[in-house]
């Protein structure tokens, strides 16, 4: 919290007790939890060879390696994961595609996350009318077909990636709104609230300083959940064509074409397909661990 | 009190009317008057106790008068200057004299703040210039004048008791050293042996101070105790107001005598041998209250005019009022 950076680093010159607060109770509670810290090592290992690795390999993501169309994994010509039906290596490939498929679920999850809880944090703590229509408004958002929405875009403005990040940020917000929304109705009746709306602190600032924060908890949990949803719906229109464009790729494109070469080159599919699921898998396990870690009283 | 003190809060004929759904449709919402025409004011230095009932209204009058509620009809005046008309910087800077304290000490602080942040939230919203070690500062002083250790500045709410949750909601409220204070059930969450503490905490501030409490609690004892001036609400409506010591000594009202009677006394001569007034029935629905003195259904001497006519507020010696048919000096 910014605000508690701004308290916490005046004026320590006495011996001042530094109290714990509930994030960092949550955090103690997060790393006694094993699939979590699992998930997070391994998951922060995918993300630093994702990044890293391109640089120290040999082959170029788009080269086209004439005596080696679709070739086994190979260790000694550094083909560890094979080539594909164009001889590209897919090692390197599917680095690349986690690169994408990761850049696509952390921006769209952002921007769902800023627009969400401003969005539902506002509609929530005004109440009212004005609620009434900010939420009728989701609800008309939520009832537009998603895919349609997508291939309009695509016919409008060609196939570009920002336009996934903006097509899958401009839906996600949408449930994220709704669940700030259900916390900022509860909290702005506590006690606290009114203690500062007594006090004359302007509508921005509790917002700001006591709604958001006691809201963050499912908020954060959900975001973990989302990730991995909006991974597999980029896959998903990547698969269907609407996705990266070639010689880039994303973990969806390698599935769908590795899917076509299923039966004569099984890894094409095996090692892009287990990249996702591993991906998939630690978000998830994080995502339980951190719901557990926020909310301690549903154990 | 004497009659040359100035006037903070003039509060006449206040009404608060909340419409509750009646849950069917075509049918029409049901009027529930929470505050139904209360009229008091508040002077320097004095403490007014509001008791009641729960359902009675005491909570919503404090609300309404914070204006953290908008009154149906009638005027709050702050200074003589009517709060309904003020603009928002206006009504801001009434905020910073006006303060309020919580029933649930550890619900009425932020979990996710500290406490230093707690306490000083007043003083970074009326006087965003100062520094932040000025405000550590202020906050430190504070802190230790309600009692707590100053170097727990940056612990927690969930880290405190009770009692020491209450503390540091008073010193959120006096951090702007406010003229009034709103005391919302401020004990009743509490230990009895805390309870005391706390309740000399504020009467301590306030002889420090100069300021001036409204006391709302269902504790006559604790009311006794801090008030200088006592009003008494029964579903929303003022049945008498007087002086600490006349209420006590001569209760008009027979509401008033009523709950006086249900005041245990630590003494089991006594309390075996004086008058007991029980009341009968229930506290009746507010949606629906009955016609003329809504006191009338429980009134061990209701007559036919009752029913009829609400009775006015009258005005007898000693500056006490009360509302009632039947009461002659």
């Amino acid at each position: 919290m910014a605000v508690d950076m701004e308290m916490n680093s005046a004026g320590s010159a006495e011996k001042e007790i530094q109290g714990r607060s509930l994030w960092q109770d949550a955090f103690r509670r997060l790393l006694t939890n094993k699939a979590s810290v699992v998930s997070c090592i391994i998951l922060l290992s995918i993300v630093v060879i994702a990044v890293a690795g391109p640089w120290v390999h040999p082959h170029p993501f788009d080269e086209v390696y004439w005596d080696y169309i679709q070739a086994a994994p190979d260790m000694e010509a550094g083909f560890y994961f094979g080539t594909d039906t164009n001889g590209r290596d897919l090692f390197v490939r599917t680095l690349y595609g986690i690169r994408v498929s990761m850049l696509v679920g952390l921006v769209a999850t952002g921007v769902s996350l800023i627009i969400g809880v401003t969005y539902g944090a506002i509609s929530g703590y005004i109440g009212g009318r004005t609620d009434h229509i900010m939420m009728r408004f989701v609800d008309i958002m939520y009832s537009m077909p998603f895919m349609f929405f997508v291939i309009l875009l695509m016919v409008i403005f060609g196939r570009n990636i920002f336009l996934i990040f903006a097509a899958l940020g401009a839906v996600e917000w949408l449930t994220m709104a709704r669940i700030v929304r259900g916390q900022a109705l509860s909290i702005k009746n506590r006690e606290f609230v009114e203690a500062a709306r007594a006090s004359g602190v302007s509508n921005f600032n509790i917002i700001r300083r006591h709604i958001i924060p006691n809201a963050l908890g499912p908020v954060i949990v959900y975001v973990t959940l989302t990730i991995p949803q909006v991974i597999l719906i980029e896959s998903f229109l990547s698969f269907l064509g609407l996705g990266v464009q070639e010689p880039m790729t994303s973990l969806g494109v390698l599935i769908s074409e590795g899917a076509q070469q299923m039966e004569s080159a099984p890894w094409t599919l095996l090692f892009p397909a287990s990249a996702l699921a591993i991906i998939l898998f630690c978000f998830n396990f994080i995502g339980d661990g951190l719901r557990d870690a926020l909310d301690p009283r549903d154990r | 009190m004497s009659m040359s003190q100035e006037v903070l809060l003039d509060v006449k004929d206040l009404k608060v009317h909340f419409s509750i759904p009646s849950g069917k449709l075509f049918k029409k919402p049901g009027l529930l008057k929470a505050v139904d025409g209360v009229s008091f004011q508040v002077k320097a230095g004095e403490t007014l106790g509001v008791v009641g009932e729960s359902g009675c209204g005491k909570s919503t009058l404090g609300r309404a008068v914070l204006r953290l509620l908008k009154p149906t009809d009638g005027q709050v005046a702050w200074f003589g200057q009517e709060m309904g008309g003020m603009k928002p910087e206006e009504l801001r800077n009434v905020r910073s004299d006006l303060q309020v304290i919580f029933q649930d000490p550890l619900a009425s602080l932020d979990p996710r703040m500290t406490i230093g942040q707690i306490i000083g939230e007043p003083l970074i919203t009326h006087y965003p210039k100062l520094s932040k070690a000025e405000v550590k500062e202020k906050v430190k002083a504070m802190m230790a004048k309600v009692g707590l250790l100053p170097e727990q500045v940056n612990r927690y709410p969930h880290e405190f008791s009770g009692g020491q949750c209450q503390r540091i909601g008073i010193a959120r409220a006096m951090i702007l050293e406010p003229k009034l204070i709103v005391c919302d059930e401020a004990v009743s969450a509490l230990d009895v042996s805390i309870q005391a503490q706390i309740v000399n905490l504020l009467m301590g501030l306030q002889k420090e101070f100069g300021l001036s409490l409204i006391f709302i609690s269902h504790n006559l004892s604790i009311v006794r105790h801090i008030s200088h001036r006592i009003m008494v609400l029964y579903l929303g409506r003022m049945m008498e107001v007087a002086d600490r010591d006349a209420i006590y000594a001569k209760p008009l009202h027979p509401y008033t005598k009523a709950l006086i009677s249900a005041v245990p006394i630590p003494d089991p001569e006594i309390e075996r041998n004086k008058e007991h007034v029980a009341l009968k029935g229930d506290l009746p629905s507010p949606l629906n209250p009955p016609s003329g003195c809504v006191f009338r259904t429980r009134c061990p001497f209701a007559k036919d005019i009752c029913a009829a006519e609400v009775p006015a507020l009258k005005s007898f010696a000693g500056g006490r009022e009360a509302a009632c048919h039947f009461i002659e000096e």
